[in-house]
């Protein structure tokens, strides 16, 4: 088995793969920031807008602008812009009844995605 | 119809940060189970699709398999939820990307002095890297930052050593490989990244070629190069016998040697 970087950028189908689903964990420290790499898989996905491929970016810590330099997309896009919420949790937030709330709203949106 | 179209792509679902996530909620397991669900929707989303390539192709020319659908996780290095992410129970097929900066490859190659594949065998590298990577996750940090790394060595920001990590539901065993990355670049091989210039810089592969390989009339005419070359030529003494003294050296009764009688 062979991996190399090119091919975990660009989504391909190898006839090995028996798995629904890939997952892909992109682990970053404080000397390399992940951003520019996400924005590189990120434009790889869209680019296969014609075979039908989406995107759906859940933006909780970076504004939707530092990933993506256009939502609009033709509708190939979706970005879920959730800083706003999540600047609200912490020791004085209730969390207890905001974490549910934002739980069902990501996971319908992935439905719906 | 139009759902089964809206169904037919495959989608690609990319989460900023999972350390917000795990904040979030407080618990690495709330936040591993949440994951967990948002896989189990990615995936049902590739199986749907797959539904659709099959009912299309019989009406149709066939129709090229499509790429999975992929879940793209963003993690520091120090999120107490990365261990469960990484899994066979979580996710059977996985690309584990671990982001380095070059000066780490660099601090190797001084205070080691092991250069990374190819200029050294990939058992070797990976032995001495893999430990210290891990250990020095921290200290990575710390290295960056210090004033030993940040004067006199050219830095280029964007470029990243990019590790991977490969397992797949249909191959045993996991693959492991070093490449560069930028963005101006893209994926290239570690040789062509600046801030690797002088780790690679005037020296040769080392990886050994086996014997075995090599066709057997050049192995002759090396091995007749090699007994040609008369190591005892430039001496300043002589060690070569004369006539006589080979006769002689050859009468000379050597003591504990029995005549097999």
């Amino acid at each position: 088995m062979k991996a190399h970087l090119s091919d975990v950028i660009t989504p391909q189908q190898s006839p090995q793969r028996k798995s629904a689903s890939t997952l892909i964990v992109l682990e970053h420290n404080l000397t390399r920031s992940s951003i520019p790499f996400l924005r590189a898989l990120l434009n790889e996905s869209l680019k296969e807008k014609e075979k039908g491929i989406q995107a759906l970016v859940i933006c909780l810590l970076y504004a939707p602008s530092v990933l993506v330099a256009d939502t609009y997309q033709d509708g190939h896009l979706r970005v879920l812009d959730l800083t706003d919420h999540v600047s609200t949790f912490g020791s004085e937030s209730n969390t207890d009844s905001e974490a549910p709330k934002t739980r069902s709203e990501l996971l319908t949106a992935i439905q719906e995605g | 119809m139009s759902a089964l179209v809206q169904k037919q792509s495959q989608i690609s679902v990319f989460i900023d940060s999972v350390d917000t996530l795990a904040k979030v909620w407080g618990s690495p397991s709330q936040t591993v189970l949440f994951l967990k669900k948002v896989q189990q929707v990615v995936s049902s989303h590739t199986r749907k699709s797959a539904k659709y390539s099959q009912a299309r192709c019989t009406y149709s020319k066939p129709f090229p398999p499509a790429a999975p659908s992929r879940m793209i996780l963003s993690v520091s290095a120090r999120c107490p939820v990365l261990p469960h992410l990484l899994t066979r129970a979580f996710c059977s097929d996985l690309h584990h990307i671990i982001l380095h900066a070059p000066m780490l490859l660099r601090h190797i190659s001084t205070t080691f002095l092991l250069n990374p594949p190819p200029l050294t065998l990939p058992p070797k590298w990976w032995s001495i890297f893999g430990p210290f990577s891990a250990r020095e996750r921290g200290e990575a940090e710390r290295l960056y930052f210090s004033p030993q790394y940040t004067s006199g060595v050219v830095a280029v920001e964007d470029e990243v050593v990019v590790e991977i990590f490969s397992r797949s539901s249909g191959s045993k065993g996991i693959a492991r490989v070093l490449e560069g990355w930028s963005p101006s670049k893209g994926p290239c091989k570690l040789e062509e990244l600046e801030g690797l210039e002088s780790v690679f810089a005037n020296k040769e592969v080392s990886v050994p070629v086996r014997t075995s390989l090599i066709p057997f009339s050049k192995r002759i005419l090396a091995d007749e190069e090699q007994t040609s070359m008369d190591p005892t030529q430039n001496l300043t003494f002589s060690l070569s016998l004369t006539a006589p003294q080979e006769i002689a050296r050859s009468q000379v009764v050597l003591p504990y040697v029995h005549g097999g009688e």
